[in-house]
C-alpha cells in the first residue's frame, strides 16, 4: 500500500511539519506519494527540505509535481527537478533545461565535500552585493558576512552530517508577515544530526537532561562541539551573532526539536520541543530588508 | 630589521586545486597554514615574516582559527612578534576578533601606516 502525504499548498519551514507528522508514523521502506499538485509556492527550505525527505526513505518515493504552470516553472527554475529526478519518482512532466531566475541567489546545490563550500561561495559573491546592498539596503560589509554565515552553515554538514545535504538562497518579498523583501538561506540534510554528533565526542560528560533540544541549545548557543580542538564550535555561534545584527533570523531544526533565535519582527518560540522525528538538520537563516526607523 | 612576505592569495591558489579568492573551510585553512609553517621553519631567527590578507576575499571563522589562531599560538609558544598580520579587511578582522578571544588573545595595531597587527595576550 502507498502512502499519500499533501504537500500544503504553501510549503515553508512552518507548513513542512505537516508533511513530517504523517511521515514520522512510517517505516523507511514504506511506500510513499508526495502529492505537490495544488501547490503554489515553496521557500528554499520547502525545497530542500524534499530532496532531504527522499534521501531518508529507503524506497523510492513517488513525487506528483504540481500542476499550476508558474508554479512548476519556478521550481525548475531554482534546481529542484534537477535533483528531484534521482532522488523521486516524478508523476507529471516538468519543463527541460533551466533558465535563470533572478530572484535565486543560489540554485539548489548539493553540498557534499569542502570543495562544494568553496563552490557555493564563490557562485554567490558574485550576486549577493547587488542583491544585499541594492535590494535589502544593508551596508557593503555585509555581503562578506553573509557569505561567511553561507560557508558556515554548510560547513555544518561537512564537518557533522556524515552525509551530503542541500543548499539554496533566495529572495522574494515576504508581504503577509513582514511587507518587505528578505533573503533565504537554508541548508538541509539528512545526516546523525545534532544530538548524535555531540554524543560522539569522547569523554561527553553525562546530564540527567539529554535530548535535541538540550543539544541544540549546546551546539548554536554555547558552541559546544564534538571535537577536543579548543577553535572549534564558533562558526554556527558567530554565524548567530551576525544574524543579530540584521534583525535576521535563524532557526535550527534536528531531531524532535527546533531552536529560533528571533528578531522583533517575529512570533515564533525561542525552543519547540516534541516534533515529529526527522534525520538530520536543517537550517534557515532569514534576513530582512533594512528599514529606518 | 629583515623581513619576508608571504601573500595569502598565492598560498590559497598553491594550497587547493581550484582558482579561489576565498578562505573558507577547516581543510583549506590547514592547507594554508601548512604551507605558511614550512615557510617559517625555513627562515632566519630575526627574520620578521609579514603574512598579506590583501588578496583573499571573504575568510570565514574556520580558517581563522586554522591559520591565525594556530600559527599565533605556535609563534607565542616561540618567538613572540615573529609573525606580522597585514592587508586585512574589516570582515577578516571581525573573524579574527572572534576566534582569537576564544583562545584568551586580541589583534593590535603594529605599524598604522602599513595597516599590519600582530597578535597578543589579553
Amino acid at each position: 500500500m502507498t502512502t499519500v502525504i499533501t504537500v500544503p499548498p504553501s510549503l515553508d519551514d512552518a507548513t513542512f511539519e505537516q508533511i513530517l507528522d504523517p511521515l514520522s508514523r512510517l517505516a523507511p521502506d514504506d511506500k510513499l506519494l508526495l502529492d505537490a499538485r495544488h501547490a503554489r509556492w515553496a521557500s528554499p527550505y520547502g525545497l530542500t527540505a524534499l530532496l532531504t525527505l527522499a534521501q531518508t526513505r529507503l524506497s523510492r518515493p513517488a513525487f506528483a509535481v504540481p500542476e499550476a504552470s508558474d508554479t512548476v516553472s519556478y521550481w525548475a527554475r531554482t534546481g529542484f527537478f534537477a535533483h528531484a529526478a534521482d532522488l523521486f519518482e516524478l508523476k507529471g512532466s516538468v519543463p527541460r533545461g533551466r533558465q535563470n531566475e533572478s530572484s535565486v541567489l543560489l540554485e539548489i546545490t548539493p553540498v557534499v565535500g569542502s570543495e562544494d563550500v568553496h563552490t557555493v561561495v564563490e557562485k554567490v559573491q558574485q550576486k549577493a552585493q547587488a542583491i544585499l546592498v541594492n535590494e535589502l539596503k544593508l551596508d557593503a560589509a555585509a555581503t562578506m558576512r553573509f557569505t561567511m554565515a553561507l560557508s558556515e552553515t554548510c560547513q555544518n554538514i561537512v564537518e557533522h552530517a556524515q552525509r551530503g545535504g542541500w543548499v539554496a538562497v533566495q529572495t522574494y518579498r515576504w508581504q503577509k508577515r513582514l511587507g518587505r523583501r528578505v533573503v533565504v538561506i537554508a541548508v538541509c540534510d539528512a545526516g546523525i544530526g545534532f544530538r548524535a554528533s555531540l554524543e560522539s565526542a569522547p569523554g561527553r560528560p553525562r546530564s540527567d537532561r539529554w535530548d535535541d533540544g538540550m543539544a541544540l541549545e549546546e551546539a548554536v548557543m554555547r558552541g559546544v562541539t564534538r571535537f577536543r580542538d579548543s577553535g572549534r564550535g564558533q562558526g554556527l555561534a558567530g554565524v548567530r551573532r551576525f544574524i543579530a545584527k540584521w534583525d535576521g533570523k535563524f532557526a535550527v531544526r534536528s531531531g524532535t526539536a527546533r531552536l529560533a533565535i528571533m528578531p522583533t519582527w517575529d512570533e515564533d518560540v525561542p525552543l519547540t520541543e516534541n516534533l515529529p522525528a526527522f534525520p538530520g538538520s536543517q537550517i534557515q537563516i532569514t534576513i530582512p530588508e533594512r528599514v529606518d526607523r | 630589521m629583515m623581513k619576508q612576505h608571504i601573500d595569502v592569495g598565492d598560498v590559497l591558489r598553491l594550497a587547493v586545486s581550484g582558482n579561489y579568492s576565498n578562505l573558507v573551510t577547516r581543510p583549506t585553512g590547514v592547507a594554508v597554514r601548512a604551507y605558511i609553517e614550512a615557510q617559517l621553519r625555513s627562515t632566519d631567527d630575526g627574520v620578521v615574516t609579514v603574512i598579506d590578507f590583501s588578496r583573499v576575499g571573504m575568510m570565514d571563522f574556520s580558517c581563522a582559527d586554522e591559520i591565525v589562531a594556530k600559527l599565533v599560538l605556535q609563534q607565542e609558544l616561540a618567538q613572540p612578534s615573529r609573525v606580522v598580520f597585514s592587508g586585512l579587511s574589516e570582515s577578516h578582522l571581525e573573524a579574527i576578533d572572534v576566534v582569537l578571544e576564544r583562545h584568551g588573545m586580541s589583534l593590535v595595531s603594529h605599524e598604522a601606516d602599513t595597516n599590519s597587527y600582530i597578535a597578543v595576550a589579553h
